[in-house]
């Protein structure tokens, strides 16, 4: 017996039923791994949701402040410290320094003080 | 109230293979119809087994459900499948040891006598069972240069050889095919 070409092709197909079984097969796996995979993402999804929850919570937990324990005596405050100006001594003329204390001199009421043999006993006499 | 004329789109296989990538299984059951017969019949002559064809036709189609994306048109999914069948086959093959020979339920009908039918089916049987017995090189170089017509650089291609390697092959299993079957009719005898 030679195996020549038409004997090669003449070869029987499969039936019918073979290739809708593989059909079915093929579209069972696809609808059975869709499956999966959306029942992966939906656990995905709800897995991040999860962690984003928690880092909003935790987020929030450390902007807000925190009570600290009761206040029961308050410290003094401490003193202003001020630093005193430091002063300007001019070097005036002297032949100036008369006039100048005179021009610059507060209208101020003459006081004259008279002082009596008693001690408790003073006399103020002011002058316009 | 009018009558109006139902308009029916008209659908290219392009269409079949661009409704497929969306993720429409009607449309990839029709792409699976359109190449069922090319996957599952050069799966039964290499691993000679009809169930064992009928794994592997399922994971080409799930390897090609997979792939969709990376066809630009139909025309070249065909090769893609025999490149894969012939790859999922050696890989079945290995998986389960020698290949179980099983001569499958056919749909050939041969008029003439009884007696011509039962002769023609033990000679299919026969050849059948012989080319479970080649080298899976020789097989697949037969099974499609010679069973599913390809041409010699087509099968190259697809069994990522020469031509010249194919057409050495195709010769050698012929003539080990041919001495196969006359021991297994010894053997019958």
């Amino acid at each position: 017996m030679m195996p020549d070409d038409f004997t090669l092709r003449d070869l029987p197909e499969p039936l019918e039923a073979s290739y809708e079984a593989v059909r079915r097969g093929v579209l069972g796996e696809i609808r059975r791994r869709k499956r999966v995979r959306n029942a992966a993402r939906m656990v995905a999804a709800a897995a991040a949701c999860v962690l984003l929850a928690v880092a909003g919570l935790l987020a929030l937990r450390q902007r807000t402040p925190t009570a600290g324990p009761p206040i029961l005596a308050r410290a003094p405050e401490a003193p202003a410290f001020v630093v005193p100006a430091k002063a300007v001594h001019k070097r005036l003329n002297p032949k100036h320094r008369a006039i100048r204390l005179l021009a610059h001199a507060p209208a101020q009421p003459l006081v004259v003080r008279m002082q009596t043999d008693d001690p408790n006993v003073v006399i103020l006499w002011m002058v316009d | 109230m009018t009558n109006c004329p139902s308009i029916v789109a008209v659908e290219g296989p392009a269409d079949v293979l661009a409704r497929a990538r969306r993720g429409d299984e009607t449309a990839f059951e029709e792409l699976m119809r359109m190449h069922e017969r090319q996957v599952l019949r050069t799966a039964l002559r290499l691993v000679g087994r009809l169930e064992d064809a009928q794994d592997a036709a399922q994971e080409v189609f799930l390897r090609l459900y997979r792939k969709l994306r990376v066809f630009g048109s139909l025309s070249e999914i065909r090769p893609w499948l025999y490149r894969v069948t012939v790859n999922v086959c050696y890989d079945l093959a290995r998986k389960r040891g020698r290949l179980a020979t099983e001569f499958p339920a056919g749909e050939v009908l041969v008029e003439g006598s009884q007696e011509q039918q039962i002769r023609l089916d033990q000679r299919r049987e026969l050849l059948a069972e012989a080319l479970t017995y080649l080298p899976e090189k020789e097989r697949a170089a037969i099974v499609l240069r010679e069973i599913e017509g390809l041409d010699t650089a087509e099968v190259a291609e697809i069994l990522g050889s020469t031509p010249a390697t194919v057409r050495s092959q195709v010769s050698t299993g012929r003539a080990r095919l041919r001495e196969v079957v006359t021991r297994l009719e010894r053997r019958r005898k």
